[in-house]
């Protein structure tokens, strides 16, 4: 299994396009971090919420990026010819299909790492990093592999990396939904609901009370639950894709 | 060596591909399995190495059932399918290695392994090529150089020399013909090449519609069928074509 | 002589009005008063709680009375979205008798660099008045600690240095090129 592994870190982590995507991830986060003393209305907000901006950001592009990924890990050996070859071996489905998961968390730690120094300057006078980096690997981690699951899951389903890929990003637009709406909206009906089980949504509120209000472990583990169900959930979904990785017959 | 009883294959549309398959291959054969277009031999050999489950009857490869997901009878087999996709951003010895470790062949072996399959299909000048420069030809040497990497006993190669030009295909027939001599390899071979079965197989199983029409040693059923056919010397292809046209069975 | 009487009895009587005006003026049906902070100078991030009292200065029961903070960016001479200073949930008082005193908390974090004015305002749904209190003055100030050399040092350094693994990654990748 490590030597699927070592293949899926080469073939997209340190692929041409992998590393392009870390540079223009690098210009992404420059011109946001800049843009924190550069914007007048950016510059007058407090540190915590330059932070929570910022953290934001990484985690929607995180998200993004790994979907996308995820989304055409399995379509696209099915479409290349080299799917076959892999189900032939030894391996187990299970295995083949955790193979690519290590190669997406590799690829989200690499952005991860990239984000430090970041995060070193915008905290810089504050004793917040070690918050931000609690939070980015307790909840952002969990948060970006848990879609990346299902994406992974959906492009096992589905032979078309296109339409995984469509599948991933309606999912995500789903459920990060409230973060569009207005509070009022958020407050009753169906964009209630939505912000009560949406992911996302428990993300930014676990963000907003373990920085800002500063509320104790127990809150935070509440805040974070809906997180964690879905990582239970899109693990549960990947599992059940495995068993389905395989081929009908002559095609 | 590779026994398939009663091998069926109904989808959920009601459709057969392969009906009530009965064949058996012996230690050492050059296995030739024929067909037309849509005859079922795709599915056939994807039944016969596991990747697909069959409706009914059972697969045995050297008295182990062939399951989906059976490690063992993974390494007792290499398979090139017939839609064989590589690596583009590999080299072709990139490409060997990493086969080598997932069959689980012996770290300290793999080295001189890979150098030797290389050599074997004629790779070792272009192994540290990118895969994604090779001709199609180079790409089939690739192909069943990944197949044997593991030192499998039985190899099955679905269709070896589609889209190759009558070079590359002697070359890739020499290459199957040495790997049985030489390595001892039996070989199970699908094509609808009828020339090219003739001349390298020993045994053959003629398919239609899923259906096994004929199935035997190949001196055998030239010399059966002359009485059939009222020719002194018929070739493969004239017993082919009276059974898949005249839908004439039988077993010699 | 009656029309003389006439006048000077309307003016009396019109002071006696006004006078009841004024004294309406001068004492509200609802008063508003916050108690504390009287003021805010702090930098961004200051968190606290604003105590105001509602008092019901009428000889009738006030129901369903909302108290909420407003505020005015007097340095932008903006409007001020609430969510973001984490202010934008009322108290409810469910009824306030003839006379009767309540005393509100209203939490609120200041985040932006800026002049404000802050209010507690009071509102009945069976009555289409406000109250509202006196305006404190709130400064916030800007905030020092992030190092604007850091920032830029780290958004130029940190590109290039992806930069680098990325011109490391295609030498790499180029070796494998047939020539």
């Amino acid at each position: 299994m490590s030597s699927l592994i070592k293949k899926e870190i080469r073939e997209h982590v340190f692929s041409r396009k992998g590393v392009w995507i870390f540079f223009a991830i690098s210009i992404l986060f420059s011109g946001l971090t800049y843009s924190f003393i550069s914007v007048k209305e950016l510059s007058l907000l407090a540190q915590v919420e330059v932070n929570m901006t910022f953290m934001k950001a990484l985690i929607g592009i995180s998200i993004l990026v790994s979907i996308i990924l995820g989304s055409t890990m399995v379509s696209g050996e099915r479409e290349q010819g080299t799917l076959e070859s892999l189900l032939l071996t030894p391996l187990s489905k299970v295995k083949i299909i955790l193979s690519k998961v290590v190669g997406i968390l590799v690829f989200w730690l690499i952005i991860s790492v990239i984000s430090i120094p970041y995060f070193y300057a915008l905290t810089y006078g504050t004793n917040m990093l070690l918050t931000i980096l609690s939070y980015l690997y307790l909840i952002g981690l969990p948060l970006v592999i848990s879609f990346s699951l299902l994406s992974l899951a959906f492009s096992t389903w589905i032979s078309s990396s296109k339409n995984a890929t469509l599948l991933s990003i309606v999912l995500f637009l789903v459920t990060a939904i409230p973060m569009f709406l207005s509070t009022t909206m958020k407050k009753s009906g169906f964009a209630h609901l939505v912000d009560l089980l949406s992911p996302v949504s428990a993300s930014m509120l676990t963000l907003k009370d373990w920085l800002v209000n500063r509320l104790g472990f127990f809150f935070i583990f509440m805040d974070s639950l809906p997180v964690l169900c879905f990582l239970a959930i899109s693990i549960i979904c990947l599992f059940y894709a495995s068993k389905k990785m395989d081929f009908l017959g002559g095609e | 060596m590779i026994k398939a009883t009663n091998l069926t294959k109904q989808y959920d549309n009601g459709f057969v591909a392969v009906d009530s398959l009965n064949l058996q291959v012996n230690k050492g054969d050059i296995y030739g399995f024929l067909g037309p277009n849509g005859a079922g031999k795709t599915t056939t050999i994807r039944m016969l190495n596991g990747l697909i489950e069959p409706s009914d009857g059972s697969v045995t490869i050297e008295e182990k059932e062939v399951k989906s997901e059976n490690a063992l009878v993974s390494k007792l087999i290499g398979v090139l399918p017939e839609s064989h996709g590589y690596y583009n951003w590999m080299t072709g010895r990139e490409y060997l290695k990493l086969f080598a470790e997932l069959y689980g062949v012996d770290k300290k072996r793999i080295k001189s392994r890979v150098e030797e399959v290389l050599e074997w299909v004629g790779m070792a000048g272009k192994a540290d090529i990118l895969i994604g420069q090779y001709s199609r030809g180079m790409r089939q040497r690739i192909g069943i150089a990944k197949t044997i990497v593991h030192e499998p006993s039985i190899i099955f190669l679905d269709e070896p020399t589609l889209g190759l030009d009558p070079q590359g295909q002697k070359d890739i027939q020499s290459i199957i013909t040495r790997l049985n001599q030489e390595q001892n390899v039996t070989v199970f071979i699908t094509s609808h090449l009828l020339k090219e079965i003739s001349e390298i197989c020993n045994r053959v199983a003629i398919v239609k519609q899923g259906k096994l029409l004929e199935e035997g040693y190949l001196d055998e059923l030239i010399k059966g069928y002359r009485l059939v056919l009222r020719n002194e010397n018929p070739t493969l292809e004239d017993i082919f074509f009276s059974l898949t046209t005249d839908e004439v069975g039988g077993s010699i | 002589m009656l029309k003389k009487a006439g006048i000077v009895l309307a003016i009396l009587l019109g002071f006696v009005v006004t006078g009841q005006n004024a004294f309406a003026m001068e004492q509200p049906n609802v008063e508003v008063k916050v108690i504390s902070p009287t003021q805010v100078k702090d930098y961004p991030g200051k968190e606290t709680t604003v105590k105001a009292q509602i008092t019901n200065h009428t000889n009738q029961s006030i129901k369903d009375l909302v108290v909420y903070i407003t505020m005015a960016d007097m340095g932008k001479k903006w409007t001020v979205n609430l969510e973001d200073y984490s202010a934008d949930k009322p108290e409810q008082v469910k009824e306030l008798k003839p006379g009767e005193t309540k005393e509100i908390s209203l939490p609120i974090r200041f985040v932006y660099t800026s002049n404000y004015y802050l209010y507690v305002t009071a509102a009945s749904t069976h009555s289409l008045d406000i109250y509202s209190s006196n305006g404190i003055p709130i400064d916030i100030m800007g905030n020092t600690k992030i190092n604007p050399t850091i920032i830029q040092v780290v958004s130029m350094g940190t590109p290039l240095i992806v930069l680098v693994f990325v011109g490391l990654n295609f030498t790499k990748n180029r070796r494998k090129r047939v020539a």
